[in-house]
């Protein structure tokens, strides 16, 4: 591997504002930014030597702190441990959705690729307004609108509308997302039911 | 909410939603946060609902705390209608598990 740039505050559990760029020690490439010569403080210019090259001005130990808390938290309940119970909430979650009618998930047929991330649409409704109704309603926090991503939603056919997007994690247990098929349930069957279309389109 | 809230103001920066909402609070007035519906404005994050009746003295307020809006619309969403059942809203999982 000769690069990988990560974020800190998604799946690592970490503060915003962190993430790490690992660059391989065979590489030779400039710092496009400078400034702060701390490691060096006898030099006018940023040092040589890896990483203090790359590591210009005062690093957000605070948060880099919190980052490497997740980061062992995540170790001690094991990788694969995390994964599969992701896998599973996720799986879960698709052959319940299955059989709502009016419920569309937008989420890749391999198995093998799923992540703990999806996103869905309920017919008749914008998906801030499932948003609002899963938070205020259910205590369900997702994501609605197009996630910073709009190639992605002009991928799937959801530019410029956007989806709503739930990320299971770890400590998602399996009674929350029933509960949050449950509500779906309610949501797109009111969505669907003809005084609610006859609103829509008033 | 006693009061309909069928105004909505869309911002440009979510920043100055929220210190709307706060300007309107602070004053008394009927004020809601939530998602920018994509119909109205393209500038999504967050728009302020509020009572369209007060849309005169709203927007001087919002003006002399130097609070930056994007539009004015009379929107109510479909969902006011909504109501989560009182029954029911547990998802009943064929063949059981």
């Amino acid at each position: 591997m000769d690069m990988l740039a990560f974020p800190g505050h998604k799946g690592l559990l970490g503060p915003t504002g962190t993430g790490a760029l690992y660059i391989g020690a065979e590489l030779d490439i400039s710092p496009i930014m400078r400034g702060g010569t701390g490691s060096r403080s006898d030099l006018e210019y940023q040092p040589d030597f890896m990483p203090d090259m790359f590591e210009s001005g005062t690093l957000n130990v605070a948060g880099l702190a919190g980052l490497a808390a997740g980061v062992r938290h995540l170790l001690d309940v094991g990788v694969e441990e995390v994964q599969a119970h992701e896998k599973a909430l996720v799986t879960r979650f698709l052959d319940g959705a299955a059989s709502v009618p009016g419920l569309t998930v937008h989420s890749p047929k391999d198995p093998a690729v799923r992540c703990g991330v999806l996103s869905f649409n309920v017919d008749g409704l914008p998906p801030s307004d499932v948003g609002l109704i899963l938070d205020q309603d259910y205590g369900i926090l997702g994501r609605a609108g197009l996630h910073c991503a709009p190639g992605a939603h002009r991928t799937i056919g959801t530019f410029p509308v956007g989806s709503m997007r739930f990320g299971f994690s770890h400590s998602n247990t399996t009674a929350e997302v029933d509960t949050a098929l449950g509500a779906l349930q309610a949501l797109a069957s009111w969505a669907g039911s003809p005084t609610s279309v006859e609103r829509n389109h008033v | 909410m006693s009061e309909t809230l069928d105004g909505l103001i869309s911002f440009f920066a979510s920043h100055h939603a929220i210190r709307a909402e706060k300007t309107l609070r602070v004053a008394g007035m009927a004020a809601k946060l939530i998602p920018g519906p994509k119909e109205l404005s393209p500038n999504c994050g967050v728009a302020l609902r509020f009572v369209h009746a007060d849309q005169e003295a709203v927007l001087t307020l919002l003006a002399d705390n130097h609070v930056l809006i994007d539009e004015v619309h009379q929107y109510r969403p479909p969902t006011d209608e909504w109501r989560k059942p009182v029954t029911g809203g547990t998802f009943m999982r064929r063949g059981g598990g």
